[in-house]
């Protein structure tokens, strides 16, 4: 099975992923982890934002994410 | 126990979308603001219940997804944890949300806090397929635990006695201490150590926690150690050095070890206590979001949203209001009768006074009907979770104006739909992390259609577009998040060029059915909160107002004029009826103003009396009152022991009189109007007409204006008592007044005076917040001024462009409409810096 990594920002809609890695500053990582992002976790695209935000679902979360901080969210996909 | 009762101070803390609020008013029962939204807490909240006779005091705290010092509300919530040391923490957690919400919970175990968590929302996590057992959960983590239902009102008691008995035994309050792995441990060990020698620093925090934050990096708790101890240098150097020595030999900083211990600790935690019985793959909530946050449906929504919204509160409210009118005339006139009664053309200054401040407050109390409405829609929105969708729609356009995600909350707040507040708009950009967006945020949350300003608007609407009061409302409304963010976008490029954007991450709460307890407690609140304001901001306003446009008043040489007009006046009222009349002595000399009051009082009291037996019943108590005065108002056509009897000399005084009365109020109200004119604030009005006449703003609109600065819930007010009703005989609406006066106003004029009013600096209680929240005089002068600028400019295009292209009012909107779309849409594509990645 092939495994790819990019960021969440280019994924498309209906597809899981898992995170890899966070790149960016310690800002951002700390953010993203108290909403639950964290390496290793697993998420579902719920609605591709094109210009706009990523609407992703984390376990029960549901999450609005802005564009660029899907760009710094990379993520594995099988 | 002591014998003494004692007051407990508790604390709720919990993330955002956990019920944290409702927890609280279930604790305490206050009256308190609830919302969906994340991030709504800002300000410290108290309750206090009372439990076997101590008395519990408990403190909201604002909802954080941690408690490190990333956002202002972290800082306020950990702040409020280690200096006041609550005796016990509750820790709200969503029940769906277990393993997440977690996270907070171990920081707040880590600062050595006497914690109970609160397992809330169990019946949608139920719905949802989660079986959670509680015992295995306090047991994992060592605190008692509850679960409650904190809309429906269940676990209530439990939750009370739980933190009392955490109270009683907090002495022997033990927690777990979560492993961070053996390398962490060793120099979390050392450090602690190290930290526990200094007694000023034990005193008020955990030595683990410090030691843990440290070793995150956290510069918050770096800059703590420095302030309180003498030791500092050397704590932090070593630090230092095990960080690098850490970083160096296992290629990770610390902290993103211990994210994830304490990810993979909630992981296990959540593993051996949840237990997932059917599965739901897409909820009820993820397939209204495909609808609602659909790249090309949700606009539409959320348009067509705003716009139902204006049709309930602004249409259907306006209905109410002539219900409510009556009620608020009625008590206008009953106040009148405590006061001295008025003079012929003068009145007393203890008449005036009072019932011009009164006039200022009830054409605003007028509209609360309207408000009523607004808020429980807006209590609505918030409840159900949409708010957040909004936000998540708009972001899209927001990030082209160098807004953000965030800033949807203060534009909300400020009155993006109509009836909001720029006060606590302004106070809630403190979420917004961009610091770029915030400013530009704050600076236009008052361009928005905040509640003080609808009456004006409703007020020029009803006059001028009564048949287009839906659209012209919509119009406005969106005309200013137009304008509004055009103007983002140019102090974006101006001003505001320094900081780059911080991230957009916003949750999506599930959707929720409010509660109808839950809306109209807020709408309550909200309403009372307005109200409260008008009596006392406005009441202040109105008597200065009042004084500024009564003095100095008017020369000698004028008084004198109106007083021996009216005396001629009298004079041919006496010679008409003739000396021979049955009556003239009963209206001479003083009687003459006693019968006047007489008659002004019997055409008061018979305004909307319709059936026939209230009539009787007036004019029995009119007649006992006083028979002779009885003859002459019922014109001399009266009943005398059963029998009609004609009075010729009654009629010829009646018909003598009603000439006078009308001459003495057209001189009142001559009198009125110079007063005004000459007054202080009728020669600023009048020194700015050769200005503002651009505008189509006269005097009389100046001076409004002017006195609305102060609050601009004065604007109606200031017209209120411009536009006083000359004639005491009836409390005629604002509207009918106003045209009575302006015969002149077309519909330009009052767009004029609409766009200028929706740009209207912010009134001084919001300049003050704005003050507060910028840290700056500079910009609370440039949020004042520029919006002078920006309104005046666009109430002379609307105005003068409009009368000389001879549009109507409604051709002049849609025009003008256009035009601030396509200029701000140019702006949208100006310099679009791409996003840093």
């Amino acid at each position: 099975m092939k495994v790819s990594i990019a960021p969440l920002a280019v994924i498309s809609c209906g597809k899981k992923v898992k995170i890899v890695s966070i790149v960016g500053g310690r800002g951002v990582r700390e953010h993203l982890l108290d909403v639950g992002l964290n390496v290793g976790v697993e998420l579902e695209v719920l609605g591709q934002g094109g210009s706009g935000p990523f609407l992703i679902a984390v376990k029960e979360t549901r999450l609005a994410i802005g564009q660029g901080v899907a760009r710094k969210i990379m993520v594995s996909q099988e | 126990m002591s014998e003494k009762f004692k007051e407990i101070l508790v604390a709720v803390a919990g993330q955002p979308n956990s019920g944290k609020s409702t927890i609280f008013n279930l604790l305490t029962g206050a009256r308190q603001h609830v919302a969906n939204y994340p991030g709504v807490t800002v300000e410290k909240k108290i309750g206090s219940f009372r439990l076997n006779g101590d008395k519990v005091v408990v403190v909201d705290l604002p909802g954080t997804y941690s408690l490190t010092s990333y956002t202002q509300e972290e800082r306020i919530a950990r702040d409020f944890l280690l200096l006041e040391r609550p005796e016990v923490v509750v820790d709200v957690v969503d029940a769906s949300n277990l393993e997440r919400n977690l996270y907070l919970t171990f920081q707040l175990i880590e600062m050595g806090l006497p914690l109970v968590l609160d397992l809330n929302m169990v019946d949608v996590a139920g719905r949802r397929g989660f079986e959670i057992n509680v015992k295995e959960l306090s047991l994992q983590l060592a605190i008692p635990v509850v679960s409650t239902i904190g809309n429906r009102g269940k676990g209530k008691n439990e939750l009370r006695q739980t933190i009392h008995s955490t109270y009683r035994n907090k002495q022997k309050f033990t927690s777990i201490r979560l492993d961070y792995g053996e390398n962490l441990e060793l120099i979390l060990m050392s450090l602690e150590k190290e930290l526990s020698q200094d007694p000023r620093l034990t005193e008020h925090y955990s030595s683990r926690w410090l030691a843990v934050r440290l070793l995150e990096g956290d510069s918050e708790v770096q800059r703590l150690v420095r302030q309180q101890s003498q030791k500092a240098e050397y704590i932090l150097n070593k630090v230092k050095q095990q960080r690098k020595h850490f970083i160096a030999k296992h290629k990770k900083a610390p902290e993103k070890i211990i994210a994830q211990q304490r990810y993979r600790a909630a992981g296990k935690i959540v593993e051996k206590c949840v237990k997932r019985t059917n599965a739901i793959s897409k909820t009820l909530t993820d397939r209204i979001d495909k609808i609602v946050c659909d790249r090309f449906l949700g606009p539409i929504i959320l348009a067509a949203i705003i716009y139902g919204m204006y049709q309930l509160a602004i249409v259907q409210g306006y209905k109410l209001t002539e219900y409510t009118w009556p009620l608020l005339a009625g008590f206008r006139n009953f106040v009148a009768l405590f006061l001295p009664s008025e003079g012929f053309i003068c009145d007393p200054i203890l008449r005036a006074m009072p019932l011009g401040v009164i006039d200022g407050v009830i054409a605003v109390l007028n509209y609360v009907p309207i408000f009523v409405i607004l808020f429980a829609l807006i209590a609505i929105l918030e409840d159900t979770g949409y708010m957040a969708r909004m936000a998540f729609i708009l972001d899209r356009v927001f990030r082209c104006f160098g807004l953000h995600g965030h800033s949807v909350l203060p534009l909300i707040l400020g009155g993006v739909c109509v009836g909001g507040c720029a006060i606590p708009g302004v106070m809630a950009c403190r979420g917004i992390k961009d610091e770029k967006a915030r400013m530009a945020t704050i600076l236009i949350v008052p361009l928005m259609n905040c509640m003080a300003k609808i009456p004006l608007y409703v007020l020029l609407i009803g006059m001028f577009f009564a048949k287009q009061k839906a659209l012209m409302m919509f119009f406005i409304s969106t005309i200013t998040i137009i304008i509004a963010l055009a103007a983002a976008k140019i102090l974006n490029l101006t001003v505001l060029r320094k900081k780059e954007s911080a991230p957009f991450i916003l949750e999506m709460p599930a959707y929720h059915l409010p509660t109808f307890g839950g809306v109209m407690r807020r709408c309550v609140e909200r309403v009372w909160l307005f109200v409260k304001k008008i009596i006392t901001v406005v009441i202040v306003v109105a008597a200065i107002v009042y004084a500024l446009i009564s003095y100095p008043g008017l020369n000698k040489d004028r008084t004198v004029y109106y007083e021996s007009q009216a005396n001629q006046a009298i004079q041919i009222f006496y010679k008409k009826i003739g000396d021979d009349n049955l009556y003239t002595k009963l209206v001479a000399e003083s009687q003459l103003m006693k019968f006047t009051t007489y008659w002004e009082d019997y055409k008061k009291a018979k305004i909307g009396v319709k059936t026939k037996q209230a009539k009787e019943t007036i004019g029995q108590k009119f007649f006992n009152k006083n028979p002779d005065f009885f003859k002459i108002v019922k014109r001399g056509k009266y009943e005398l022991e059963g029998k009609k009897i004609v009075d010729k000399d009654a009629a010829k005084v009646e018909k003598a009189y009603k000439k006078l009365s009308k001459t003495r109020k057209k001189l009142r109200r001559e009198k009125r109007e110079e007063t005004i004119a000459s007054s202080y604030l009728g020669r600023a009005g009048h020194f700015l007409e050769p200005v503002t006449k651009f505008a189509g703003f006269n005097w009389r609109v100046n001076i409004a204006l002017l006195s609305s600065f102060a609050a601009k819930e004065s604007s109606v007010a200031t017209l209120g008592s411009i536009y006083q009703s000359s004639s005491e005989e009836k409390e005629a609406r604002l509207e009918e007044r106003i045209k009575q006066t302006e015969q002149g106003w077309t519909p330009l004029h009052a767009l004029g005076l609409i766009l200028f009013m929706a740009m209207y600096p912010p009134c001084i209680p919001t300049l003050f917040m704005i003050k507060l929240e910028a840290a700056s005089l500079k910009w609370m002068l440039f949020a004042a001024v520029y919006p002078i600028i920006l309104g005046f400019v666009m109430a002379v295009l609307v105005f003068s462009g409009g009368n000389l292209l001879g549009f109507s009012g409604l051709q002049a909107m849609v025009v003008f409409y256009i035009i601030a779309i396509a200029v701000t849409t140019v702006m949208a594509f100006i310099k679009r810096r791409t996003e840093l990645t």
